[in-house]
């Protein structure tokens, strides 16, 4: 019977669970290698097939997987073509496993393939997972190293090696600086999930079918109205008669204050929210606030249409902290440019509704008085709030307003927001989120579901001026959220039918959800959202002042933790190898002896000496002795005492017996 | 050539100060004395791998790809600690060797011993030399190492290194032992006849030739009968054609003397004519013949029996230093 090789198993194993949970983001063909390295690794394995194929063989696979894969690159993305070649080279690595050398490069590339892992998959469930996986590389890598031992040992071992090093590698991650991104790195643009930076009506619509978490958001005092939580997040305003962009020119703009470096501060007054928002990585730029948002966190930027943006995609959890002000008026910084693009009209299309517009605005000459009249259009007109609007690919305004009256929130913005600009009152899209589901006492959950786009109009005294045409049509998605808003056509999150979302008036479902989220906050603010802000105040928490002495005090503390953490470990062990338990036990026996004043003379044998101390001490310990020194001496010299199973009970009797001599030596 | 050198001025370096640093002993104690410990390849690629994953981790700002990079230090700084603790405490004796002869394979035991029994496979070889042998610790375990010189002579045993990569490889924690152990190689063995002249060239001490001893062998002669000589030696065939009682006389050549002697003067190979020496040693001691040995400067009487057959062999094993030079 031929062993079989656990430490290859295992590998082989875990890069085909790693590659499982990458799966979304690796070409079905790289799969398939994988797949059939694993299949033949296996064959090998099990003894079943000789190694398959010779080096030269695996070099032409090499190079035959590697063209399509730079004619992909481009497609793709580096980071995707970059995990891509990383399984490329851990199948051909696994399919030729000849040497320790391979082995070892292998074992690299599998740790590798599960940190990539984590820009994909950061939920507490995956990293169980990964952490799981990880244990299984290293109980394979130790199989390598000494294989005859059982699971059981190995996983004793591992065990205790992971337990040991787990507190350093949190101390570590407590205190080592978390330095900022250090280049720009490419982001994973192709899963970029949420909102994005160009909207056709229904767009959003598709956003609404999605139950994922957006983003939370923690209060410190107060909490906003459900009519007060709208999530500024993307100013639309270049409009082409079906979508709203952004405007190029306002890109550009941005641009140019950035590189100057110029910050956008405007003065703020009135009351404020204090609150933290913890981000869902959606591979882009754009944050959440309500109103006017300041924040103080690193890389997050005010810019001149108030909308906040982080310098780098946000490809993990990101927490920044946020200051709103919702009573201040979004005074244009750029009155001329704001006014410029908010007025810019598509060339053509759409013909009823200008007509109709240039009609309405002949009768109502005052701004105020026109808004008016629109908004009552819209609140009295018959419209409908569906999750299944009609498909309206031309004049989708003039078949909404005139014809289908039917739509979402976007198709209600766009047209009110297209309808103000005819009129010659600047308008523009914003889209964002509208709700917030209650999460503990002082946190909301955004969820996809909640997104949502309105209108915001020019006054010349007030600036910027949000108006939701959406609510007027139906005012329960701001009072009840879409779920209510949609509910008379049951079509809430129909695609997803097993979404806990849907189940919340089942109340345990709903309690478990709400358990859950609460594990899931936890550890985004805790662990993913853990970022230098935080550490800087933990380190002012526990060190009072931030100079240079209590740094360097606080970096030999932690020296000396990791170091005491160690001793900790490993000083039992080191001390247990010093004597063998016999001799140990002896040195006690010699010492008993001593405190009664019988002391061994160096040149005196073990047995002759138990002779000497009989005629000292009483004879029962006396005779102790001698039994003890016996099993001593045969413990020493005598080979056939040395089974692991008679040396156990040899100890024990030495113990015993050592404890009666004490006993003994107390009476006489 | 250049580089050769710098190798060989390197190695001698390092074996001074190995020589200072792990001094010869009969049996050694594994501590930090003796104990030297350094990351593999595995290991750098390792830290490497850590590296990268920092950078990663900070340009993607990933706090589990940071954390992951953090335990794979953490662990690498407690392998650290278990990788001593697993080998120290350690002892490491030697075994008997058998001599052998050059060319030949010998096989040197070497003991571990260990209260707590260290885990991982062991590897153990030469110092220099890339056989190596590799088993796992068990309770009374020999490991056999091969070495093998391609001349006679005495050697000293090279220094033996010995590794354990317990518990993930990412640590190679060693040692380099020196054992006072001396190999004596004896020459390759060289067919070769017994020589004929032996008896003429060689006298007895007392000058007389050895001759025929009476021994169970080979029929000899036939004599009269004496007393006491055994039954069954009648040759009863003979006392019934009635040629009275005759005995059957055998003898035995085994106790013939033969005298090997190497003639320097000669002009043949030196080598050559120890490695037929040797050849005729094994020979005529699996014959159970005396002989004796004469090398010029010394002589070994005659004698027969394995510690003569291996005196004879380490002297000349040893030639041209005498065996009392080498004992002392």
């Amino acid at each position: 019977m031929l062993s079989i090789n656990r430490s290859h198993l295992l590998l082989t194993l875990c890069l085909g669970a790693t590659t499982l949970t990458l799966i979304d983001a690796i070409q079905f063909w790289v799969v398939l290698l994988l797949l059939i390295s694993s299949i033949s690794r296996l064959l090998v394995i099990f003894h079943w097939q000789k190694q398959p194929l010779s080096q030269r063989v695996i070099n032409m696979l090499a190079l035959l997987f590697a063209i399509p894969l730079l004619y992909l690159g481009w497609q793709i993305g580096l980071l995707l073509a970059m995990l891509n070649l990383l399984l490329i080279a851990a199948s051909l690595k696994l399919l030729r496993m000849a040497n320790n050398r391979d082995y070892f490069q292998l074992i690299a590339l599998e740790f590798f393939l599960i940190a990539c892992g984590f820009i994909f998959q950061q939920s507490m469930l995956y990293t169980l997972v990964y952490m799981l996986l990880v244990m299984l590389t290293l109980m394979s890598l130790a199989y390598h190293i000494s294989p005859s031992l059982s699971w059981r040992q190995h996983l004793n071992h591992i065990g205790k090696l992971t337990l040991q090093a787990l507190p350093i590698s949190i101390l570590l991650f407590l205190v080592l600086p978390q330095i900022g991104p250090l280049w720009q790195v490419s982001g994973n643009s192709s899963a970029s999930t949420g909102l994005s930076e160009k909207i056709t009506p229904g767009d959003i619509a598709n956003l609404s079918q999605s139950s994922d978490l957006a983003f939370r958001a923690s209060f410190k005092g107060h909490i906003p109205d459900a009519s007060q939580r709208y999530w500024r997040a993307i100013v639309l305003e270049d409009f082409d008669g079906r979508s709203w962009q952004i405007a190029a020119q306002r890109k550009r703009v941005e641009r140019a204050y950035i590189q100057s470096k110029k910050p956008f501060t405007p003065n703020l007054s009135g009351p404020v929210f204090h609150y933290d928002i913890i981000s869902e990585p959606t591979q882009q730029n754009w944050l959440y606030a309500l109103d006017v948002g300041v924040s103080n966190t690193r890389d997050v930027r005010l810019n001149y249409a108030y909308q906040l943006t982080s310098a780098y995609p946000l490809t993990t959890s990101f927490r920044y902290q946020l200051n709103s002000y919702y009573e201040q008026p979004l005074i244009a910084p750029l009155p001329q440019l704001d006014r410029h693009l908010g007025l810019q009209l598509p060339l053509a299309g759409n013909s009823e509704t200008q007509q109709w517009v240039t009609a309405l605005r002949a009768r109502y000459r005052d701004n105020n008085q026109f808004i008016q009249q629109v908004l009552a259009f819209f609140q009295h007109g018959n419209f409908r709030y569906t999750l299944k609007p009609p498909p309206m690919p031309t004049d989708s305004v003039d078949k909404l307003l005139f014809e289908y009256k039917a739509g979402f929130c976007s198709h209600y913005a766009s047209a009110f927001a297209y309808i103000m600009r005819l009129a010659g009152i600047p308008a523009r899209l914003v889209t964002g989120y509208l709700g917030g589901e209650y999460l503990g006492e002082d946190t909301l959950s955004v969820y996809q579901y909640d997104a949502h786009a309105w209108v915001e109009i020019w006054h010349d005294e007030t600036g910027w001026q949000r108006i939701d045409p959406t609510v007027l049509v139906s005012p329960e998605r701001l009072s009840g959220g879409l779920e209510q808003a949609v509910a008379y056509e049951a079509s809430f999150l129909a695609q997803s039918p097993f979404a806990l979302a849907k189940l919340k008036n089942i109340a345990w479902l709903n309690s478990l959800r709400l358990q859950l989220e609460q594990f899931d906050f936890m550890w985004s603010r805790w662990v993913l959202g853990f970022n230098s802000q935080q550490q800087l105040a933990l380190f002012e928490q526990l060190l009072g002042d931030l100079n240079y002495y209590n740094l360097a005090a606080l970096t030999f503390a932690v020296i000396f933790v990791i170091g005491l953490l160690l001793a900790i470990f490993h000083l039992p062990q080191w001390r247990k190898q010093a004597l063998p338990m016999e001799q140990k036990l002896y040195v006690k026996a010699l010492a008993l002896l001593e405190q009664r004043g019988i002391t061994r003379p160096h040149w005196s044998g073990a047995q002759d000496f138990s002779l000497s101390v009989k005629r000292h001490v009483n004879p029962q310990a006396g005779s102790d002795f001698e039994q003890f020194t016996q099993i001593y001496l045969n413990l020493c010299y005598d080979p056939k005492h040395k089974s692991e199973k008679s040396y156990k009970q040899n100890i024990k009797q030495q113990k015993l017996l050592l404890k009666k001599l004490a006993k003994g030596l107390r009476q006489s | 050539m250049i580089l050769n050198r710098v190798q060989n001025w390197w190695q001698s370096k390092q074996l001074h100060w190995l020589e200072k640093r792990i001094p010869g002993a009969d049996e050694f104690s594994l501590d930090h004395k003796n104990i030297f410990i350094f990351p593999t390849s595995f290991g750098f690629l390792y830290l490497l791998l850590s590296l990268c994953l920092f950078l990663l981790g900070s340009n993607y700002q990933n706090n589990l790809m940071l954390l992951l990079c953090y335990f794979l230090l953490a662990l690498f700084l407690v392998c650290l600690f278990s990788c001593y603790i697993n080998i120290k405490g350690l002892r490491v004796k030697l075994g008997k060797c058998t001599p052998g002869f050059a060319g030949q394979n010998l096989y040197q035991g070497v003991w571990l011993e260990s209260d707590t029994p260290p885990l991982g496979k062991f590897h153990l070889h030469y110092w220099q030399n890339k056989d190596l042998v590799s088993q796992e610790y068990c309770r009374h375990t020999q490991f056999k190492l091969a070495i093998s010189f391609n001349s006679r002579g005495i050697y000293q045993l090279p220094r033996i290194t010995i590794k354990n990569f317990y518990p993930l490889g990412l640590l190679k924690c060693w040692s380099h032992l020196a054992f006072p152990q001396k190999l004596v190689i004896y020459p390759t063995p060289r067919p070769a006849a017994i020589p004929s002249n032996t008896n003429s060239a060689h006298k007895d001490e007392n000058g007389v030739q050895p001759s025929h001893v009476l021994g169970t062998d080979e029929f000899y002669s036939l004599e009269k009968h004496q007393r006491g000589q055994p039954m069954h030696h009648i040759d009863w065939k003979q006392m019934a054609r009635g040629r009275g009682m005759l005995t059957k006389h055998f003898v035995s050549y085994q106790r013939q003397a033969i005298w090997l002697k190497l003639s320097p003067a000669l002009g043949n190979d030196l080598e050559e004519q120890l490695q037929k020496l040797c050849f005729l040693v094994l020979d005529l001691s699996q014959k159970n013949q005396d002989f004796g040995l004469d090398l010029g400067h010394s002589k070994l009487p005659l004698a027969c029996g394995e510690k003569h057959k291996e005196l004879c062999l380490k002297s000349l094993a040893i030639y041209p230093r005498k065996l009392v030079d080498v004992e002392h």
